[in-house]
């Protein structure tokens, strides 16, 4: 495991921002972790970084408990956030000669191809670029030394597709023996090259699994009755968002499976006309997840 | 690495290095054309000015640079970079000695040596200068840049703590320690140097900003507390520290002059606070200068039942229009042969209220220093040049704006430990003309060291008759040491303070 957390708990104050927080993220793998905006995902991450520390539990990173990374460990981590404050007085160039000597195993080669690639302008004072360039010269910077745990929080948060895109690709080409850890809430662009999932929601993990075994379990669900539908009176715990709407009920179904799902219908709905089971994008089972969270009042 | 870390805070911030040095090199071309007089007004004023501007423009230069790499912030780039954070604390003390310690080092040095310091002195002196600076701007700056996020954070911890000394001068009546006092001087860097490490400490190892905030309104509170001591207090301490073991006796006996007959002293001045005329005896060694550093005022009631006891001061510069033979605060030969001696001291208004009309018994301690001579040499100063004195230091002379009759001698004391020269003018003859006249100076020297001549010259001037308008007579001059320490004790009995004024003016 590179990055591993037991029971993790986060207060500010009196406010609690994580709680009893599990995950490992396997070496080499993408792990994502998804969450609404204040779900903790953020938090989780300078816990990781060693620029806050847990309340209660045990994180570690590379082997190391994360409040004893030392600029050894940091060496070989790139970090970028939408909320890193890059030294805005600074020119470009003037910045990545600044940080360079901090790095053993620095490829001026590397930089030169994505400083290329990037087109950013070297004389120009880092307050002066646009967001966008701004997340492109941390991602110069945070894998320019080769690393070998790239974390990114909320990376495209705010950016154009063309940006995104050109950013994803940029972050994948060089994904080889590089594990990352992304957190964000923009799905769709994270949904094609994550390998891992993690759930948070109000500071407490849901779950986390690998993206195959999630979309393998997680369905839409839409069963047409002989009659108007009558919602069971106590729906499967496996299935969450329910509604009804004439003699169509519809939910998500978090343990499908093929050969039972017949079964299932006729338990709970007796006659059924018709049963249509979609696979559900990522975002949309992060939708559904929230919602149900919500219904039980979490 | 540290170093690599300051190259990129120079290159951000050098305006405010800059800024810094200019201030610096102003002071110095200002003292430079002060010149050994120190004149004119608007140039010590100036003078003033700048020092006072060197180090605020310092303080924030240095609060500026802590805070482009903040510790406060959980979002900035260095926090996830490899960059070791002693590295990045020792960049910061560099930062803050660079703009702070070196140039006061170098340029005071400088001043030194033109001024005629010789160069062990002139080093001892500017570093002893450049560390107070250090210590009194450097490192509390280092200290507030760490545990906020902006300058007007700062600002506003800056102001909190003015408003504490405010509140402190308010509640105590202006009752300020002495700040030359070393052991005010010794626990205030104390304060400064422990919590600024304990904060440095905190924050480039824990960034534990709770802690550390609570570290500085701890440390502001005793530095509060230390400055507004009551000032007996002070007194005692350093009475303690600096006289509580030397003699009694020495080469001056004051007494009761009472052959004056007074029974009736009191306040003799129309204006500000009261200033009491006391009839002295003064019989002193003729080899010997003596100074008064400082005197204590105890009053008893008939009985001896002590009612008051304070530190008092010399009104030396009072005009002397109502009694004759008006004391200073040194001694030398010649004040054995006057006659009607007043030493004139203020009294605080309220003690005067206090006890006015009261019959009791008056008690005047004198914390005294006593100087023997060293050297004396002749020399012919010519008029506006600087000349060395060996074992005193430099002198120059010059015609006095106001009469052309006398020559100011200005004597810079530029070694550790002279504090005192005596001048007479010789006739033709080789004779004095008159009396030798003596010159200490009290405060000019910090723990032996005379940072005075860096960046301080002042007045330190005797003035001797002219030649017939052909220049400057010959000179004698004797250079004085420190010789010893000493208390004597004047008893007034059977007096009363009263209001002297109306019969004084009449």
């Amino acid at each position: 495991m590179i990055i591993e957390a037991r029971n993790i708990e986060k207060r500010f104050g009196p406010s609690e921002a994580l709680s009893g927080l599990s995950f490992s993220v396997d070496e080499g793998s993408v792990y994502a972790l998804i969450g609404a905006n204040g779900a903790g995902k953020t938090t989780t991450i300078k816990m990781m970084m060693n620029i806050l520390a847990p309340t209660r539990g045990d994180l570690t990173v590379m082997g190391t408990p994360s409040r004893e990374l030392t600029s050894r460990h940091l060496n070989q981590i790139g970090y970028v956030s939408e909320n890193q404050v890059l030294p805005g007085q600074m020119a470009v160039g003037a910045y990545l000669d600044y940080v360079r000597p901090f790095y053993s195993n620095w490829d001026e080669a590397l930089e030169k191809a994505m400083l290329r690639r990037f087109n950013l302008p070297m004389e120009r004072k880092i307050r002066a670029l646009s967001h966008g360039m701004r997340i492109k010269l941390a991602l110069v910077a945070a894998l320019a030394f080769k690393p070998k745990l790239l974390v990114l929080d909320e990376p495209f948060s705010g950016l154009d597709p063309l940006v995104r895109d050109d950013l994803v690709e940029s972050v994948l080409s060089h994904a080889e023996d590089l594990t990352i850890f992304i957190s964000s809430h923009e799905l769709n662009d994270i949904e094609g090259f994550v390998s891992d999932v993690g759930f948070l929601n109000q500071g407490r993990l849901l779950f986390e699994e690998s993206i195959e075994v999630l979309n393998a379990r997680v369905r839409s669900i839409r069963v047409t009755l002989q009659s108007p539908a009558r919602p069971p009176d106590t729906w499967p715990r496996a299935w969450i968002d329910p509604g009804t709407s004439g003699n169509v009920a519809s939910f998500v179904h978090t343990a499908f499976a093929e050969d039972q799902l017949a079964s299932e219908m006729a338990t709970v709905f007796g006659d059924v006309k018709f049963v249509q089971a979609e696979p559900m994008d990522l975002r949309s089972i992060f939708t559904a997840f929230a919602r149900a969270e919500q219904m039980t009042g979490r | 690495m540290w170093l690599h870390i300051l190259k990129k805070d120079l290159r951000l911030h050098w305006p405010y290095v800059a800024a810094v040095l200019a201030l610096k090199i102003a002071a110095v071309w200002i003292i430079l054309h002060m010149g050994i007089f120190a004149e004119p007004l608007e140039l010590v004023l100036l003078h003033t000015f700048s020092d006072l501007a060197f180090a605020v423009v310092a303080g924030f230069a240095i609060i500026v640079v802590v805070q482009s790499d903040p510790i406060v912030s959980n979002n900035d780039d260095w926090l996830i970079r490899p960059i070791r954070r002693s590295d990045l604390a020792l960049d910061k003390i560099a930062f803050a000695a660079l703009v702070t310690f070196l140039p006061t080092f170098v340029f005071d040095l400088g001043v030194g040596l033109i001024h005629g310091l010789d160069t062990q002195p002139a080093i001892s002196a500017s570093a002893y200068t450049a560390l107070v600076i250090f210590i009194g701007v450097g490192l509390p700056a280092l200290a507030v840049g760490t545990i906020t996020a902006s300058w007007s954070q700062a600002a506003g911890i800056v102001f909190a703590i003015f408003l504490i000394w405010i509140a402190g001068f308010i509640v105590t009546d202006g009752g300020m320690v002495d700040l030359d006092n070393w052991p005010v001087q010794l626990a205030l860097m104390a304060i400064l140097v422990i919590a600024s490490a304990l904060i440095l400490g905190l924050q480039y190892s824990r960034r534990n900003t709770t802690t550390s905030r609570g570290v500085l309104a701890v440390a502001t509170i005793c530095a509060i507390t230390v400055m507004f001591t009551p000032r007996i207090v002070g007194h005692l301490i350093l009475r303690f520290t600096d006289y509580g073991k030397v003699a009694t006796g020495g080469p001056i006996r004051l007494s009761f002059d009472d052959q004056s007959k007074a029974e009736v002293i009191g306040k003799a001045q129309q204006l500000g606070d009261p200033v009491i005329y006391v009839p002295l005896k003064v019989v002193v060694d003729p080899n010997r200068i003596v100074t008064i550093n400082r005197v204590i005022l105890s009053i008893a009631s008939n009985d001896g039942k002590p009612l008051y006891s304070g530190i008092i001061s010399v009104a030396s510069a009072y005009p002397p229009h109502q009694v004759s033979n008006l004391l200073g605060d040194t001694f030398d030969g010649t004040s054995n042969d006057r006659t009607s001696n007043y030493q004139a001291v203020n009294l605080p208004s309220d003690v005067f209220a206090k006890f006015k009309n009261t019959r009791g018994r008056l008690s005047l301690t004198y914390l005294l220093n006593s100087y023997a001579p060293v050297a004396t040499i002749k020399a012919a100063l010519p008029f506006g040049t600087p000349q060395k004195v060996p074992g005193f230091g430099v002198c120059e002379t010059r015609l006095n704006p106001a009469n052309d009759q006398v020559v100011d001698l200005y004597c810079f004391p530029a070694t550790n430990s002279s504090k005192c020269i005596a001048a007479s003018a010789l006739d033709p003859a080789g004779a004095s003309i008159g009396a030798p006249q003596t010159r200490c100076r009290a405060t000019s020297t910090q723990w032996g060291l005379n940072t005075a001549a860096l960046t301080d010259p002042g007045q330190f001037v005797v003035q001797l008759p002219t030649a017939d308008g052909a220049g400057i007579r010959p000179l004698t001059l004797t250079s004085y040491r420190a010789a010893g320490r000493f208390i004597q004790t004047v008893v007034l009995p059977q007096v009363r303070l009263t209001d002297l004024t109306r019969s004084a003016g009449s």
